[in-house]
């Protein structure tokens, strides 16, 4: 049974309503965060190794070359993929990826995604033969807030990510073609409900109490939003929220350019 | 007669050889007389006995031990209790009647503040009572008896490595006391690792722990956790 | 060789030994930088993380714990179970996410390898689940998961009577080589991983695929067996690094 989750919840909820944090932080404060590119840059196209508080995600960008889907045959592919390796925490099993892990995947696709922020006719190489990206996120240590880690290490990855060079229509390893077009960067905020006040970047101990999550992410416009837990936001929170996630995201977009 | 090849206090490592002819526990191994280590820890040297004391590891009941834990089985009566160990620990229930006090209080390990004597032990729990207890006996297979047993209301637990637990009573239980001063908390210690917190500074009792728990092998703590603490009461 | 499809099809251009020297510089008997460093997860009970030559390599400990499923559970001992996974961005290809057949089997000569060395008779019932994940891949991948493992073993606390260390030799080209990277292995004739128990010299793990005369399997085992014990050095020091004397 997990005796933390049990345990905390109302002494941080309690907490929280006399607007203090376990770990001192502000509501709207993130914790010490570090991204690095290129982490891994032998093999994946492009990867960025991104550290918030302790939680720790590792983004890799591969590239194949597929064939298009039947409705956009002039347009490359893209697929979002993370793990939720049994490494990163006690509560994580083996197997097939499970609603959690599905939910993040999709949330950080749909992020990317409907930014535009991946030319995908520029990845169109010739009939039948277009490049497939593929985001693959590993989580290594999970200390809360997955989705915003998840979601800035997917999009630093692509920002480092260069394209292969290819002959017909084979890749050719370790010969490169210039870098990935990446035309904005979305950053997502996930918002976290307890009680009925709204923090930023839960720690993993503070999501024991979350009642609902808003993940939000934006270039200069709104791109996605996920809200995801049993519990309710108001109106006004839902606005709220997306208020300061325009306000923050160039503090940590000025992080993945760098 | 035994020839120590390593130096008392030294850090070493799993198979490193230690010496000839020495008596020793789980934390090394005796092949052909010659005794090597089984883990990384530091050396210590007692005549003809030799053990090494360990930086990391599980915790695994022993009898005499504080533990704090959550129940999580309830097999009628009998309740599983996790205590963040591979094994469990049992509570058996006395049989309405039969009187309150079990194994007896005993302040080594924890030291806990709540009442002595005359409340009777508890006998009905639910799965989620969070209790401490004292470990009255362990059999092969590990699983511990439990007796003394006290719930604690829901309140705050973390977890801390439980080698690092004796250096967080301190000597004479001084350092867990001196936290208890300083933030006014209820604080219990299970040997386990498990830590509960009621009342007070929970915040500055918990963050004051930590740091004793990253830096428990380094010499001058006491001191450095006295000034951190004089420095954080004062500025509240 | 470790199951990737060449996209290209073809054999490298490239000579990969000239003039007694490798494609990488290095001489027959000389290993790849290696660099590791012990206890580098918040939630591991015990960790590593090691980057030799182009592999990165991570490892994680968690346990001893309650074994699920309850059935697999031995009274009398812990199981060691050993989970070596590649991340799908680790290798030129991109590996599909999930256990293929390789990653089961060399998580289970892994876990044998392991189980030799530690004293599963302390924690009956138990399991010591270690994680290895490979970020980075560059041939060696399962002698590197298995060094990582052993550290990070150590670092949890768990006893065992000796580390476990793993170094492979193979045949390029006609010559017995130390190490091999991605191309040597790839297209040379023959690949021999193998780990010992340092302090008696077992051998825990040992595989071989290709073609090789015996006296050919004795150099090159003889060579593999040196570079374990080369390893085996900074893996002590990696172990004794992270900690601060009282």
């Amino acid at each position: 049974m997990n005796i933390e989750g049990y345990l905390k919840r109302d002494y941080i909820t309690n907490m929280v309503q006399e607007g203090k944090r376990l770990d001192g932080r502000g509501f709207d404060d993130l914790r010490p965060i570090t991204v690095t590119k290129g982490y891994v840059e032998d093999k994946a196209c492009g990867s960025a190794y991104v550290k918030l508080g302790d939680t720790e995600v590792l983004s890799g960008i591969s590239m194949t070359i597929g064939t298009p889907y039947p409705d956009a045959p002039q347009s490359g592919i893209m697929a979002t993929s993370t793990e939720f390796r049994p490494i990163a925490s006690p509560y994580f099993e083996a197997g097939p990826p499970r609603e959690d892990s599905i939910e993040l995947a999709r949330v950080v696709d749909r992020g990317i995604r409907e930014s535009g922020c991946i030319d995908f006719d520029n990845l169109f190489i010739e009939e039948e033969k277009v490049w497939a990206v593929f985001i693959d996120i590993h989580l290594l240590n999970h200390d809360g807030n997955l989705f915003d880690a998840a979601g800035i290490a997917a999009i630093a990855a692509l920002v480092d990510a260069k394209k292969p060079k290819q002959e017909n229509g084979q890749p050719i390893r370790g010969e490169w073609d210039g870098k990935l077009p990446i035309t904005c960067i979305p950053i997502p905020f996930t918002f976290g409900k307890i009680g009925n006040k709204i923090v930023m970047d839960t720690q993993i101990d503070e999501e024991y109490a979350m009642d609902a999550r808003l993940t939000v992410t934006t270039t200069s416009t709104l791109n996605a939003m996920q809200k995801g837990g049993m519990g309710s936001f108001t109106v006004d929170e839902v606005k709220g929220c997306v208020d300061k996630a325009f306000k923050r995201a160039p503090e940590i977009r000025r992080l993945v350019e760098e | 007669m035994n020839k120590l090849e390593v130096k008392e206090r030294e850090i070493v490592v799993p198979g490193q050889y230690l010496g000839e002819q020495f008596r020793c526990d789980n934390s090394c191994i005796n092949e052909d007389g010659k005794t090597y280590s089984l883990i990384k820890g530091l050396v210590r040297v007692e005549q003809d006995s030799i053990t090494v004391i360990p930086m990391a590891g599980p915790y695994i009941p022993k009898v005499g031990d504080i533990i704090v834990g959550m129940i999580d089985v309830d097999f009628g009566g009998i309740y599983a209790v996790d205590v963040k160990s591979p094994y469990r620990c049992i509570l058996k229930t006395p049989k309405p009647g039969s009187g309150g006090r079990g194994g007896g209080h005993d302040r080594r390990g924890g030291g806990r503040d709540s009442y002595r004597g005359e409340r009777a032990e508890p006998t009905k729990f639910d799965v989620g009572d969070l209790i401490s207890a004292k470990i009255i006996s362990v059999d092969e297979a590990k699983e511990a008896q439990l007796a003394g047993v006290e719930k604690l209301e829901p309140s705050y637990v973390i977890q801390v490595k439980p080698k690092r637990v004796p250096r967080i009573i301190g000597k004479k239980r001084s350092m867990i006391d001196m936290i208890r001063q300083f933030t006014r908390s209820r604080i219990i210690v299970g040997q386990n690792g498990l830590i509960w917190f009621k009342d007070g500074n929970i915040q500055l009792a918990v963050e004051t722990i930590r740091k004793v728990e990253a830096e428990a092998h380094t010499s001058g703590l006491t001191d450095r956790i006295v000034e951190f603490l004089k420095k954080r009461s004062n500025s509240n | 060789m470790y199951g990737v499809i060449e996209m290209s099809g073809k054999k490298s251009d490239v000579q990969l030994i000239k003039d007694g020297v490798r494609f990488d510089g290095r001489r027959f008997d000389e290993l790849r930088e290696i660099q590791m460093k012990v206890g580098v997860l918040k939630n591991a009970n015990g960790s590593s993380y090691v980057e030799w030559g182009k592999n990165k390599v991570l490892a994680g400990v968690y346990g001893p714990r309650e074994m699920h499923p309850k059935r697999l559970q031995n009274s009398t001992e812990a199981t060691v179970r050993l989970t070596y996974n590649m991340a799908p961005f680790s290798v030129d290809d991109r590996k599909r996410p999930g256990p293929d057949r390789r990653s089961v089997e060399i998580s289970k000569i892994s876990s044998e390898a392991l189980t030799n060395v530690v004293q599963v008779h302390q924690y009956p019932s138990a399991a010591i689940d270690v994680f290895v994940e490979v970020l980075q891949a560059d041939a060696g991948t399962r002698c590197v998961g298995l060094t990582a493992a052993s550290l990070a073993l150590a670092d949890a606390g768990i006893p065992m009577r000796d580390l476990v260390v793993a170094c492979a030799a193979g045949k390029v080209e006609g010559e017995i080589v130390l190490d091999l990277q991605k191309e040597e292995d790839n297209f040379g004739e023959c690949d021999l991983p193998i780990a010992i128990v340092p302090r008696t010299g077992e051998v825990v793990l040992l595989q071989q695929d290709g073609k090789l005369t015996q006296e050919e399997f004795n150099r090159a085992f003889d060579l593999a067996f040196q570079g374990c014990m080369r390893v085996y050095e900074i893996q002590k020091h990696a172990l004794l690094a992270k900690e601060v004397p009282q």
